[in-house]
């Protein structure tokens, strides 16, 4: 059965957030996962290729949420602060929205990648990079 | 002599590969790995990588300017030895494309120097540095930063006990000299494309301390990635005292035993030969069958048939498929049209050590001729000689089919003037006699011993046994297929013009 990425992105999301769910606490939860992811993903993919998938996953779902219309990412997709605009522009929408537009956008870039690479290495990735994201999951289950 | 520093060798983790090498890869040396483009060579690395990582021993794989790694990685897991439990925990994946664009030849070094030190790998692969030279080598210090990087790479690599592989894209006539002077090893990987058939082929051009196979090793990809084929160069030597002379073997038709002087000499080579429908495979499968009900297991290669095919149309199909099913005889099917020799010996080889074989068909040397790619048909009696003196070599008795169309105005007992690479030849052939087609065979030779020197003549009973007669005698011309009682041999005579 293919992982819910979406479900994946909101969990990875939440357990990163501090502070509630306004739209600046989902602004500091996306920083502090787009670092860890970048920090496993970026070796294995390049940070070419992280910037491309990035970029990618923002575009998709700005066709969903607008607001990510024009994100001024240019190549910052590829590095470990390329959230910090997405942060300043999720911070700016409502607080519902920003958490929804960045679910969608970390489930698109998990979907994404794994198209290329395979479901096995990027659950693997993320394994590496939350080393609480299998524990959480298995409590989730139980 | 005592104090001489041991090499220890690392497994490639290719199929024959290692053989080829000479033993394996040395540890802490540096290979180039160099070929055009979809040569393998990125393949190799990583099967390199994969078969030598594990937590103690990590492996960094760099990647500089070529293939991104997003599609290397998306197309290598394709592979059986890509293991993915592997991945960051013993194999680490690290781009240097912004190095290289940023800082070039110094900045890469630095990065590959940092992430060395770092993490202490046991093996480093760079791929592909080639590109980066090129542009380096533009400028007009380009000469000696390179030799500067190479030096520097290669001692800090060694220092650090990493065995490492630089692959890189070079045509079949280049080289940078700073390059191939400093690397231990260079392997080389082709694409010969012959008319409509491309073979991959492998030539190692030097491996330090090693005693490598010189030539070029065919190579496939398949799912499990690269196999390497090596060239045997001579057959091997048979034990000393070994009297194939001594110890015959039954063909399996009492008859032709007796022609051949007791049977076939253990470990000879034997050719049969004869025009279609003689009855060569008849035979063949006669011998294997024999064999496996003394205690010999045997192996049948086939081409032209898969091997249910083979068996379905085959008189002794029934047989053959329970002595399979016993496991004392393997049919072995090799993929036909763009075969090598040696991958053919090397799957007969393996099948024999397999099943423990004593006897081997090639069933027959028509078809393996036309499986083999155009460029190795060319050679192929220099093939067939290795071959059966390889398979000869393991103790194993060999008979070979061969088609020949009856040409009664000459003798041939084999295309390519193949006869002499054999111990024994039989040959088959049809005869016309009382106004009927008839089956005659006979022993042409068999090196060192008697043999029959009768034509005789022969039908296939439909159990698929060959059923020998007497020598066919008080006829002549029997050769030319359309022989007389020997009383009109003065008719003749008398037509002929006497100054014929």
């Amino acid at each position: 059965m293919p992982a819910d990425y979406l479900q994946i992105a909101g969990r990875l999301l939440t357990q990163s957030a501090v502070g509630g769910r306004a739209a600046e606490a989902c602004a500091a939860a996306v920083g502090g996962v787009h670092r860890k992811l970048h920090y496993r993903l970026a070796p294995l993919i390049g940070v070419a290729g992280m910037s491309a998938l990035f970029a990618r996953s923002v575009k998709v779902t700005s066709h969903v949420f607008p607001a990510l219309v024009d994100f001024p990412m240019g190549t910052l997709g590829g590095r470990m602060n390329a959230a910090e605009p997405l942060g300043l522009r999720l911070a700016k929408m409502p607080d519902a929205e920003a958490w929804k537009a960045a679910t969608t956008l970390y489930a698109n870039l998990l979907g994404l990648t794994s198209s290329l690479i395979g479901e096995p290495l990027v659950l693997l990735v993320l394994k590496r990079a939350f080393p609480n994201f299998g524990v959480a999951a298995k409590q989730e289950s139980e | 002599m005592k104090g001489k520093v041991p090499i220890r060798v690392l497994p490639s983790g290719l199929p024959g590969l290692d053989d080829v090498l000479g033993g394996g890869i040395p540890e802490f040396s540096l290979t180039l790995v160099v070929g055009g483009p979809g040569c393998g060579k990125t393949t190799l690395g990583h099967q390199i990588m994969f078969a030598n990582a594990s937590p103690e021993r990590k492996a960094l794989f760099f990647s500089i300017i070529g293939e991104p790694p997003i599609k290397v990685l998306r197309y290598q897991q394709q592979f059986s030895f890509f293991d993915l439990n592997k991945v960051d925990e013993s194999i680490r994946f690290i781009h240097l494309g912004q190095e290289a664009e940023q800082g070039g030849l110094a900045k890469v070094l630095e990065r590959i120097i940092q992430e060395v030190d770092e993490s202490n790998p046991g093996i480093v692969v760079v791929d592909s540095f080639r590109s980066m030279l090129r542009r380096t080598l533009l400028s007009p210090s380009g000469e000696m930063d390179l030799q500067d990087f190479m030096q520097r790479l290669a001692l800090h690599l060694t220092s650090c006990e990493a065995t490492t592989f630089l692959l890189g894209e070079y045509a079949d006539d280049e080289y940078d000299s700073s390059v191939f002077t400093v690397a231990d090893g260079i392997v080389w990987l082709y694409q010969a494309v012959d008319r409509n058939s491309v073979v991959r082929k492998l030539r190692v051009q030097k491996m330090r301390g090693q005693a490598q196979i010189p030539g070029l090793h065919t190579m496939r990809i398949t799912g499990d990635g690269l196999s390497v084929f090596p060239r045997i160069l001579k057959p091997e030597e048979r034990a000393s005292g070994h009297r194939p002379l001594d110890e015959r073997v039954s063909t399996g038709v009492p008859e032709l035993d007796e022609m051949t002087g007791g049977g076939i000499p253990r470990g000879y080579a034997v050719l049969v030969a004869g025009p279609s429908g003689s009855g060569k495979t008849v035979l063949s499968n006669r011998f294997i069958t024999a064999g496996a009900e003394c205690g010999e297991p045997g192996v049948i290669a086939v081409f032209e048939k898969r091997p249910n095919d083979y068996l379905a149309t085959t008189v002794q199909g029934g047989a053959l498929d329970t002595l399979i099913a016993e496991k004392k005889v393997e049919i072995l099917y090799i993929r036909p049209l763009d075969l090598s020799i040696d991958e053919t010996l090397t799957a007969l080889r393996d099948a024999v050590l397999r099943t423990g074989a004593k006897r081997a068909v090639i069933d027959s040397l028509s078809g393996l001729e036309l499986a083999l790619a155009p460029t190795f048909r060319e050679d192929f009696r220099e093939s067939l000689y290795r071959m059966v003196g390889a398979l000869t070599g393991m103790g194993v008795t060999v008979m070979s089919t061969v088609e020949m169309p009856d040409r009664y105005a000459s003798l041939e007992f084999s295309p390519h003037g193949i006869a002499f690479l054999n111990d024994a030849v039989i040959i088959q052939r049809y005869i016309e006699l009382n106004g009927a087609f008839s089956r005659a065979i006979s022993v042409i030779k068999v090196r060192g011993s008697d043999h029959s020197k009768a034509l005789r003549e022969y039908t296939i009973d439909p159990g698929g046994q060959l059923l020998i007669g007497q020598a066919l005698q008080g006829y002549q011309g029997l050769l030319t297929g359309a022989p007389r009682p020997e009383e009109d041999h003065d008719a003749t005579e008398r037509v002929l013009p006497r100054n014929s």
